[in-house]
């Protein structure tokens, strides 16, 4: 593997629009269910004061994927750029890659029966564009990016926010730039 | 593959430019057009679900009839059948009353195209009819715009990028306006410090730099505050005698009148606070304060919003780049107005010779009986002279956004015919005898505008019209012509048309003049960008009749309103009913249009402080019901930091629950609209409830 | 928290009590002449229908059964695709044991008398009980690696309450505890009163060792916030409860009843037992899957 691509969040840019979200279902018009990309809120009492912060989570194309290793039917591959691909054609549906990621992003198609989840646009960056979610956040809280130390030695960039599985897991490629809070001059 | 040019009709700020792919004639995708410089490439989720709404199942695709009022038994009948329904019943309710009065237009924001307006004219067309005025919207602060700079204009929303500090009062963009957040935070990364005043905390708030708690409805008296520390501190403009009038006068009201002691009392926030926050909007420039609706929805709303623009008109902050005070503009909306006005055809013109036009309209304008939007079923009830007896419905789910129910239900019994027509089912539509299919804006031609950036552009249709569905204008184009078979003469409206030349009869010249444009054709290559200077005011020349900026204004005066600012105290609440009640937007809607694939939720979500929920013993997911005079709800409970203890929160979710959130609201009003709008606001946020635990 | 994977629970339980038999042959049969041929023929024969019947159920798991053979694509890292190929392997083996039990004719009957027999007879008896031994012997060995693969299936980072040597044990007694007794059950009549000592003990044993490890294994469970939700979910389930009374409480009272009081004899005994039992750890595998917990984002939706 060459390089290994991922998202970085930037929680403090993100409002938690669910554009990204709606973003991907739009490019794929996939169903309400399942979700490829979600966005969550962090929990308030993760914080010392009231945060209303979230992050948006797809397929983490993780270092280790579980997922793949999983597989039985060879349905994941992970590419020299390191994106990790589904592939619905070989999926027999045993769903055993939906028990084994934290994340639950591979979910169930339950009409089509088989499992189904980001992978990254590949078709969108083998052209040179960005992954649908990233080209439609408008506040510009997800970019795609190399994950390498470099990146990781950068101030200010978390590789894990409170509510996350830890990274041990899977080494996912995703990077946060955690929330900061101003200061609230409350009634309550 | 194909692609389209479509604009999003909602009512938003955004007013976005979209480009739909077309695949075989199938709409498949939508995404935000890149050569818009406020849409950037990029949409909400709402109109990035537009597929799905298009061709969503649950969307009514022919003309259905009610059997029975309530009673969901609907069935399909044909276009002929339906608009021979409603010209007959039209035309006998002429005859029986001498005059079209009985037929009454309920029509606002489901589609800001301008093609829309159609309806408009087909009741222009048919006589003196019934309509709504005003707007359950923005009424007080467009007035208050008004009295102070001579109308109500912003700054483009790309010149907040350049302020050193910006305001947003009673705004949140980051659920409302999604696409001036990019533009906050590139003002945040230029170093600009961001202040977030409103009464809850929200996601726009989490992201500034500040947040400030401000009491519900004393956001006024708060300004006023901040001009007297300006005021105590000599940080007031000095070249204000150059532009403004009143300023001495207001001066006098901020030393006689305005206390901080008590200022700081009535908004809950500090003093220390108060001189901090005032000092530092003084001291920096540019300085930009945006205001939101929301601030405007009580009764004291119009006085609020010209508080705050006196704030910042002594702080110098006016027509500077980057600064000024904005709320929202109609500059760009300056169509020809054709389609409302139809023009009378000399051959059947009867017993006048050749009236003129303008006369005409003008005759007709007189004679519609006008009521006020926000107590639409309260003073249609009290029309007798003739009654109301047709009621159309369109762009519109009153009976899901309107206060006083009751009224409405007592209207609803009087009336002999009630038409909707809309994409869903609603709320109103329950209450329907006929339900006419319109197409989304991706199956008919139509010009929108924004009222909040500058932009200007053409929807053209992308795909064929959905099952039997039919445009607006398409469907007043034939009740026309089936009146006119019927009766010839009885519509003046055109019986036919094409949908681009009409809306290109929409730009004349004024507008062709704004857009920079020699001839209407020239619009339909792409969006278009008014040539308004990029800020607001800049020359300092405002459109009062003084040509100044008014502190004190003698047309406040003339609508019997006090001509300086002040503030008015707004409602408070009663033992029977503790405790305000706010209902903001939520992400995922605006008003009742929802996500067409929206999550199910059974139950209206209570948000509230949990120092509150302690006191009545209730704890997260709990069941509650809160109440008042006009209303009960069910409700579940969410405590939430950042919600102060005398405030409740129902942010506007789609939910499926038998009784609507509406049913606890009344009718009480703003205390401007009247002059500019024909009809004081809607004083939504002065709703309040009394909670109990279930 | 997991589903009720009925297709599941009923592929490794019959799976297992299919291999167990196989096992409990070749221990009977691990001396000459102690395993019955009846015995052996019947326990081929009820072996291989269980086997079958857990293969197809297995396939009722998946989205796409008709494309099930695509399951042994990935053996380099996937425990599923191994699995799959040690049981299809077992399968092997088991068609091998059938062929020689199709070809076993005679029967010794207890107590024959042995002037009967001719050297060549013995020699090739002897040459046909090797081959069974050895048949059952390879047989035991793939379908305990099957079970065993099975089971680490489960052995999944995401899911403490399955990540660690838990799965591999509980499937392994279950394999034993419900191998022994259904083939008691099918020797009932054709076993000497020794063996079905023997198998009755392997039961308790297996019982017995279920209980212990599994208390320790509910004491690892708290451990981690998903295991002790887990656990929680157990504890507060009244499945949990009658799994415990059917699987462990009920069987140990009558197996050492039984073995105290030489009742070993008695078949409505050993039909109760072996009913309490297997219904036990059909509840226990429900309850398996039914618990598991994995590690998952907990922010607010």
């Amino acid at each position: 593997m060459s390089k290994q691509l991922g998202f970085l969040h930037n929680s403090e840019k993100c409002v938690g629009c669910r554009g990204c979200e709606m973003a991907c279902k739009n490019e794929y018009q996939i169903d309400a269910a399942p979700q490829w990309r979600k966005v969550f809120q962090l929990h308030e009492e993760d914080f010392s004061l009231p945060t209303r912060m979230f992050f948006s989570m797809a397929c983490n194309h993780c270092a280790h994927p579980e997922c793949l290793r999983v597989c039985p039917v060879e349905a994941y591959t992970k590419r020299d750029d390191g994106i990790v691909v589904h592939d619905p054609n070989r999926c027999i549906g045993c769903r055993l890659c939906t028990m084994a990621c934290p994340y639950d992003r591979p979910q169930i198609n339950s009409a089509k029966k088989k499992v189904e989840k980001c992978n990254l646009c590949y078709q969108r960056i083998d052209n040179g564009e960005q992954p649908a979610c990233v080209a439609a956040c408008i506040p510009g809280a997800l970019e795609l990016v190399e994950i390498n130390d470099i990146l990781d030695q950068k101030t200010g960039v978390l590789k894990t926010l409170p509510g996350l599985p830890s990274p041990k897991l899977t080494t996912p490629s995703i990077r946060f730039i955690g929330p900061k809070q101003g200061k609230q001059i409350r009634r309550d | 593959m194909k692609f389209h040019q479509s604009i999003c009709p909602r009512n938003c700020y955004d007013t976005c430019s979209i480009i739909s792919t077309t695949h075989k004639g199938v709409l498949i995708s939508v995404e935000g057009n890149p050569h818009h410089e406020y849409t950037s490439g990029k949409l909400c989720p709402k109109a990035l679900d537009d597929v799905k709404k298009v061709y969503s199942p649950q969307r009514i695709r022919y003309p259905m009839r009610q059997r029975g009022r309530y009673s969901g038994f609907w069935e399909r009948i044909s276009w002929d059948e339906a608009l021979t329904l409603i010209a007959e019943k039209i035309l006998s309710l002429k005859e029986t009353y001498g005059s079209s009065l009985p037929l009454a237009l309920n029509k606002y924001s489901g589609n800001f195209g301008v093609l829309h307006n159609a309806m408009e004219g087909l009741f222009t067309g048919i006589g003196a009819t019934t309509r709504t005025v005003g707007s359950p919207c923005w009424s007080a602060g467009v007035e208050a715009q008004t009295y102070d700079f001579g109308t109500f204009f912003c700054s483009d929303p790309l010149d907040m990028a350049k302020a050193n500090l910006i305001w947003l009062w009673g705004v949140n963009p980051a659920w409302t306006a999604v696409h001036q957040m990019p533009i906050i935070f590139d003002a945040i990364d230029g170093g600009a410090k961001v202040v977030c005043f409103d009464t809850h905390f929200s996601a726009t708030a989490a992201r500034a730099h500040r947040y400030v708690q401000v009491r519900p409805g004393t956001d006024g008296l708060l300004a006023l505050g901040f001009a007297k520390v300006l005021l105590e501190e000599n940080l007031i403009d000095s070249n204000l005698s150059s532009y403004t009038l009143g300023h001495e006068e207001f001066f006098h009201y901020l030393e006689n009148e305005i206390s901080l002691d008590n200022c700081s009392e009535i908004t809950g926030v500090s003093i220390s606070t108060i001189r901090e926050l005032a000092l530092e909007y003084g001291k920096t420039h540019p300085a930009c304060i945006w205001a939101g609706f929301g601030l405007q929805r009580y009764t004291n709303g119009g006085q609020t919003l010209r508080a705050i623009d006196a704030l910042g008109a002594l702080a110098g902050h006016l027509g500077e780049q980057g600064g000024g005070v904005q709320y929202a503009q109609f500059q760009t909306w300056r169509f020809s107005g054709a389609i409302q006005n139809p023009a009378h055809p000399f051959n059947i013109s009867s017993n006048t010779d050749h009236p003129s036009i303008d006369s005409l309209t003008q005759n007709q304008k007189q004679t519609d009986r006008l009521l006020n939007i926000n107590r639409f079923s309260e003073e249609a009830l009290s029309c007798t002279d003739p009654p109301v007896k047709i009621l159309w419905i369109s762009g519109r789910n009153p009976l899901s956004q309107d206060g006083n129910l009751q009224q409405w239900k007592k209207l609803i019994n009087q009336l002999d015919l009630i038409v909707v027509n809309d994409l869903f089912h609603s709320k109103s539509s329950e209450a329907a005898d006929l339900f006419l299919p319109i197409t989304t804006h991706y199956e008919h031609w139509d010009l929108n505008a924004g009222y909040w950036h500058y932009w200007v552009g053409v929807n053209e249709p992308a795909i064929l019209p959905i099952g039997e569905s039919r445009s607006d204008i398409q469907i007043a184009w034939d009740v026309s012509s089936k009146l006119n078979e019927l009766e010839p003469g009885s519509c003046i409206f055109p019986t036919s048309g094409d949908e681009k030349e009409t809306l290109l009869r929409e730009l004349g010249p004024q507008m062709l003049d704004i857009l920079g444009l020699k001839k209407p054709e020239e619009i339909l290559k792409a969006p278009v960008r008014a040539n308004f200077p990029s800020t607001a005011w800049e020359n300092r020349i405002f459109a009062t009749p003084s040509g100044r900026y008014e502190f004190f204004s003698s047309q406040a005066s003339n609508a019997r309103l006090s001509p300086l600012p002040i503030f008015v105290p707004p409602l408070n609440p009663s033992i029977d009913a503790p405790l305000r009640l706010l209902t903001p937007h939520h992400y995922s809607t605006i008003n009742s249009q929802v996500y067409a694939s929206g999550a199910d939720n059974s139950d209206y979500v209570l948000h509230l402080a949990p120092e509150l929920a302690q006191r009545h013993n209730l704890a997260v997911g709990d069941r509650a019901q809160i109440w008042n005079k006009s209303g009960l709800l069910e409700v579940v409970i969410q405590p939430l930091l950042g919600i102060s203890a005398d405030t409740v929160i129902i942010f506007q979710e789609q939910v499926e629950a038998n009784s609507p959130l509406n049913c606890l609201i009344g009718t009480p009003l703003t205390d401007m609209g009247q002059l500019i709008l024909g009809a004081p606001g809607f004083a939504l946020n002065e709703t309040f409830v009394n909670l109990r635990k279930l | 928290m997991g589903d009720w994977e009925w297709p599941l629970i009923l592929f490794t339980v019959l799976g297992q009590i299919a291999i167990g038999i196989i096992v409990m042959l070749w221990w009977l049969d691990r001396d000459r002449d102690h395993l019955d041929t009846q015995l052996f023929k019947q326990g081929v024969y009820v072996s291989g229908g269980l086997l079958i019947l857990a293969l197809l159920a297995s396939l009722f798991h998946l989205g796409h059964p008709e494309v099930a053979y695509r399951a042994l694509a990935h053996l380099g890292s996937s425990w599923l695709s191994r699995e799959i190929l040690l049981f299809l392997l077992t399968f092997l083996a088991w068609i091998n044991l059938f062929w020689l039990s199709r070809r076993q004719t005679s029967s010794h009957p207890i107590g024959a008398d042995a002037a009967t027999i001719t050297t060549a007879e013995i020699a090739a008896e002897g040459q046909q009980s090797g081959n069974r031994s050895l048949g059952l012997g390879i047989t035991s060995v793939l379908g305990l690696l099957g079970i065993a693969s099975s089971a680490m299936i489960y052995v999944l980072p995401r899911v403490p309450a399955w990540n660690n040597v838990g799965p591999v044990l509980f499937f392994l007694l279950t394999t034993g505890l419900l191998g022994a007794l259904v083939t008691l059950v099918l020797g009932r009549k054709l076993l000497h009163p020794t063996q079905k000592k023997l198998l009755l003990q392997c039961s308790l044993g297996c019982t017995i060792a279920s209980l212990l490890f599994y208390v320790i294994y509910a004491s690892m469970l708290s451990a981690s916030m998903e295991g002790a939700t887990s656990l929680n979910f157990l504890l507060s389930s009244p499945l949990f409860w009658a799994r415990a009374l059917l699987g462990w409480f009920a069987p140990l009272l009558l197996l050492v009843s039984m073995l105290k009081n030489s009742q070993v004899a008695k078949t409505n005994l050993i039909l109760t037992l072996t009913l309490f039992s297997v219904l036990g750890e059909v509840l226990g595998r429900a309850l398996f899957y039914l618990s598991a917990t994995g590690i998952q984002i907990t922010a607010l939706f």
